[in-house]
């Protein structure tokens, strides 16, 4: 696979054309390797201009190397990178007009807030009185004016938090690249602070390629996500599509909390198929990605909000007999335990006025074959 | 019965005040003999006298040797953080085989007794011309300011932040203007730190001086040396006695700059590197 | 991977001059200075070593001889000298540790203030020209000097003490010297050990006797460890102590490579015993290494 994107293939390699439509980022068979350990293995992907796209995914995965990546902070191993058409893959970072939040803000200790966010505009040798308007306007979209005076030390963790953002936006940076940049946070912060930031993107339009582990986050900030497993990309599409059509097991158990039953296909055709489950029920879904043939090992996921239970068996797509095992409390719902048949439990999320079984009463879990996703087991 | 003052707590209370006083007597007793006025080297008086500190800021068998300790021990701090401060920058956040062989490289020295090292240069540096000779000396002291230098930088940066340097490329600086504007002050105080120790290393040294030196670049460890050796004058206590205020002097900077954690931590780091 | 792919990355490696694996590199000046006017001075030392010494011009080049190694092995007096510089070492040694130990203990366990007052006794010592400090003790130590005069005018002793110009002269000197870097080193261990650790050893019922030896005095090995091989190396090569406190009880091995490079002018020899000696140290620090290590392992597994 680095034979294909190290020979000069022209019409793989070029720019996409066709100036309109030129991505303001734009990853083509970027590949990461540390000594035999392979970070990012042969991604592509584009970010629009004005875009919000985040990359998702657990520690390890190579979201954080491919943002380094793309900010000239890691050396590519193999792929190319374009800003805004023009390939960059090999110019240092202080060349590429992109700018960075980072996990730990990476605030310059010695500088007051105003130099902080000043610092981008004068490496690019902007006179100073617009130095100065810029960083004035800069600290009113982060609220933060009458902080310029203060040292980084001197700022609670979200304000620190803001004047990374404000040191980042003031370059009006082509993209900008954002590791983790909530994380440290603490939760209710982190929530507010998602609102601004988005805020603040579309105010401004600014292309963003937002790197972090927090599915809810992603969820919430995003106009398409990225999601990566392994240094591979697990799927690449609008939070709606990721959450209700993962594309795979590992998309679905990572976004939100999912059943997973293993089986094979049993009959197939169209959009939906039959799974027969190890456990030796039918059930009937939806597939995704080519898991099409009968006979082919699989697994179908549900989500626990898309299950109900009944004490009689109701007319559903799906229906299984099983008995309660336990339930919680969970403040706005109920979550049940189901024991089925056969071995293995299924979780499912019922609301307060339908949660009326106890332990031990058996039950029918229903759900309909479109809240079922087919996917290939891995 | 108070757990504070029970026997084996009270005991090494008191053993180490015993240490303190046998640590703390002869820099006493030095400085006590500085002030008397008796010519004889062995009882301190109590008479007070300041003859001998007149003696040594005004005759030039001290003031030479003085001046040569003073250009010796800058020139040297000035090299040791030269060589240090890349390559504590180059080491403190690197891994692997590469970092800790260059990590040895640079640490051998320290480890080595001045009587081996001045013994190998006394017969290289005769050789290429440096014996006697002021960068000679200097380039010898450095074989131990170097590695102290280098622990102080390091640890300070160690404790940095390496993302301010990478915010600072992504931003537009380049490598010099990230080096300048944002590395050089974050280490700062490791650098003067490092700068101090080196010099109070080369001010002190002796027994590479005594091998290297000749008599336009003697310092003034190897005349103290002489005297102590041949004829014991009261004046040596007075020469003493700046030596050791220099030491308090230097000390109490020290603690300013890294405090009482970062003077443990670096000796901590340099005896595990053993 | 093809040629091509194998050319972008060393092209792109060579691009990456700010990045970790590349910029250990910054450490060359600093590792270049070790090589020149260490590493090669001491091969120079050996080569000499290995000469014919030639009265008159300190050895004749080109030459090669086992001469003077054969000399250090043969004669007893070289066998006496190492011995005697090995023995005071470790006698050296173990007085270190007995007095670095408690007090070390106490810095780490005063308050702030405290803290700083010790650590200021025990560094002012360490950062002043041990000449300075040896002087000191000539002053304090000699037949006529402050010792033996207080003791004479109490009336406990009638004649002087002889503390000085002998082994016990050298000891006072070389424990002056090392007992600050050992004192700091197991501070700074000391003050990394888990308080917790203790604590819950009291919690069991340990009394606090008992907690030190199980607890925290296994925890500062390593501290003791460093610590002990600190002051055996400074020990085995110093010069100063036993040149200005010894007396006729015995030489030490630097001293005797010193007359021969300043006085006798063999330099053969003398770059023997100097080979001799960096080896033996070399060896100790190796030893120390290994065993530090193994140990770390031993106590990670």
């Amino acid at each position: 696979m680095t034979d294909v994107s190290a020979q000069p293939m022209e019409d793989s390699v070029a720019p996409p054309g066709g100036g309109a439509t030129t991505p303001d980022l734009e990853v083509q068979g970027l590949s990461k390797h540390f000594g035999p350990v392979v970070a990012v293995d042969s991604i592509d992907f584009t970010v629009d201009s004005g875009e919000f796209v985040s990359i998702l995914g657990p520690s390890g995965c190579g979201k954080t190397t491919t943002l380094r990546m793309v900010a000239g902070l890691e050396e590519v191993t193999a792929g190319r990178i374009f800003i805004r058409g023009s390939d960059v893959t090999h110019l240092p970072p202080e060349k590429r007009n992109t700018a960075m939040v980072f996990q730990s803000y990476a605030l310059f200790p010695h500088m007051n807030v105003h130099d902080n966010v000043a610092f981008g505009l004068k490496m690019r040798g902007v006179a100073k009185a617009e130095i100065d308007d810029r960083v004035a306007m800069a600290m009113r979209r982060v609220r933060l004016e009458g902080y310029e005076k203060r040292k980084p030390s001197q700022l609670s963790g979200g304000q620190r938090q803001r004047v990374a953002v404000a040191r980042a936006i003031v370059v009006e940076p082509a993209i900008l690249l954002l590791d983790e940049a909530l994380t440290n946070l603490d939760r209710r912060l982190r929530q507010q602070l998602q609102l601004e930031l988005k805020e603040l993107q579309v105010d401004l339009g600014i292309t963003s390629l937002f790197v972090t582990h927090d599915q809810e986050e992603a969820l919430t900030m995003s106009d398409r996500i990225i999601v990566m497993d392994e240094g591979l990309i697990a799927q690449n599409a609008e939070p709606s599509e990721v959450y209700d059509r993962p594309a795979s097991a590992f998309v679905a158990g990572f976004i939100g909390e999912s059943n997973r039953l293993d089986g094979s296909v049993a009959a197939g055709g169209g959009e939906m198929c039959t799974i027969r489950t190890d456990a030796g029920l039918d059930l009937v879904g939806v597939h995704a990605g080519h898991v099409g043939h009968v006979g082919r090992q699989c697994a179908v996921m549900v989500r626990p909000r898309a299950i109900t239970l009944h004490a009689d068996r109701p007319t559903k797509d799906n229906v299984i007999e099983g008995v309660v095992k336990l339930w919680a409390y969970k403040g706005e719902s109920y979550e049940y335990v189901i024991s089925l048949p056969g071995g293995g439990d299924l979780l499912a999320n019922l609301p307060r006025r339908e949660a009326v079984f106890e332990r031990g009463d058996r039950v029918f879990a229903a759900f309909d074959a479109r809240d079922v996703i087919v996917v290939e087991r891995v | 019965m108070s757990p504070r003052w029970s026997l084996p707590s009270l005991s090494y209370r008191v053993l180490g005040l015993a240490t303190v006083v046998f640590l703390l007597s002869p820099l006493v007793i030095v400085v006590w003999l500085s002030f008397g006025s008796s010519p004889y080297m062995a009882k301190p008086s109590l008479d007070f006298s300041l003859r001998w500190y007149e003696e040594i800021f005004t005759a030039s068998r001290w003031t030479g040797p003085f001046q040569h300790s003073l250009i010796i021990a800058a020139g040297s701090s000035v090299l040791s953080l030269l060589l240090a401060t890349p390559a504590a920058l180059g080491l403190a956040k690197a891994q692997g085989r590469r970092a800790v062989g260059l990590n040895f490289g640079v640490m051998v020295p320290f480890f080595m007794p001045g009587l081996i090292l001045a013994v190998g240069l006394l017969m290289f540096a005769s050789r290429i011309g440096l014996s006697g000779t002021f960068p000679g000396i200097m380039i010898a002291h450095s074989l131990w300011g170097t590695p102290i230098a280098y622990l102080a930088i390091r640890a300070v940066y160690a404790g940095t932040d390496t993302a301010a340097e990478e915010a600072a490329r992504v931003l537009g600086a380049g490598p010099l203007r990230t080096f300048f504007l944002v590395t050089l002050p974050s280490i700062l105080p490791g650098v003067a730190a490092g700068a101090l120790f080196a010099f109070v290393i080369s001010f002190n040294e002796f027994m590479m001086s005594l091998f290297l030196t000749a008599p336009r670049t003697v310092t003034l460890p190897v005349v103290i040396w002489t005297s102590l050796r041949y004829e014991v004058s009261p004046a040596v206590a007075a020469i003493a006695s700046v030596f050791i205020g220099i030491s308090v002097i230097a000390v109490i900077i020290g603690l300013r700059l890294v405090g009482t954690r970062g003077l443990l931590q670096l000796t901590a780091a340099d005896a595990t590197k053993k | 991977m093809g040629d091509a792919a194998t050319s972008e990355t060393s092209g792109g490696g060579s691009r990456g001059s700010w990045q970790r694996l590349d910029r250990a590199w910054l450490a060359l000046p600093a590792v270049v200075l070790t090589a020149v006017f260490f590493v090669i001075p001491i091969l120079f030392m050996g080569r000499i070593s290995l000469s014919v010494h030639e009265s008159g011009s300190a050895y004749r080049e080109g030459t090669w001889t086992l001469d003077s190694y054969v000399t250090l092995l043969t004669d007893s007096f070289y066998l006496r000298i190492f011995s005697y510089t090995l023995g005071v070492s470790l006698l050296v040694t173990v007085l270190g540790l007995a007095f670095a130990y408690p007090i070390a203990y106490w810095i780490n366990r005063s308050g702030p203030r405290l803290k700083v007052i010790l650590l200021f006794a025990v560094i002012v010592p360490l950062w002043t020209n041990i000449l300075v400090l040896i002087y000191g003790w000539l002053i304090i130590l000699s037949p006529g000097g402050a010792l033996n005069d207080g003791l004479m005018r109490l009336g406990l002793i009638d004649s002087p003490l002889r503390v000085v110009y002998n082994t016990f002269g050298i000891v006072v000197g070389i424990v002056q010297i090392t007992l600050p870097y050992a004192i700091l080193i197991i501070a700074a261990v000391l003050a990394g050990i888990d308080r917790s650790l203790v604590e819950s050893a009291r919690d069991m019922g340990a009394s606090r006797l008992k907690a030190f030896l199980h607890v925290t005095l296994p925890l500062s090995a390593p501290g003791i460890a460093s610590a002990a091989t600190v002051i055996f190396v400074w020990s085995m090569g110093e010069y100063a102590s036993p040149q200005l406190l010894g007396g006729s009880a015995g030489k030490f091995v630097s001293q005797e490579v010193s007359s021969q490079f300043l006085t006798a002018f063999n330099w053969p020899r003398g770059a023997g015993l100097a080979v001799t000696l960096f080896s033996l140290i070399v060896l100790i620090l190796v030893v120390a290494q290994t065993a530090a290590r193994v140990t770390a392992r031993r106590n990670a597994a």
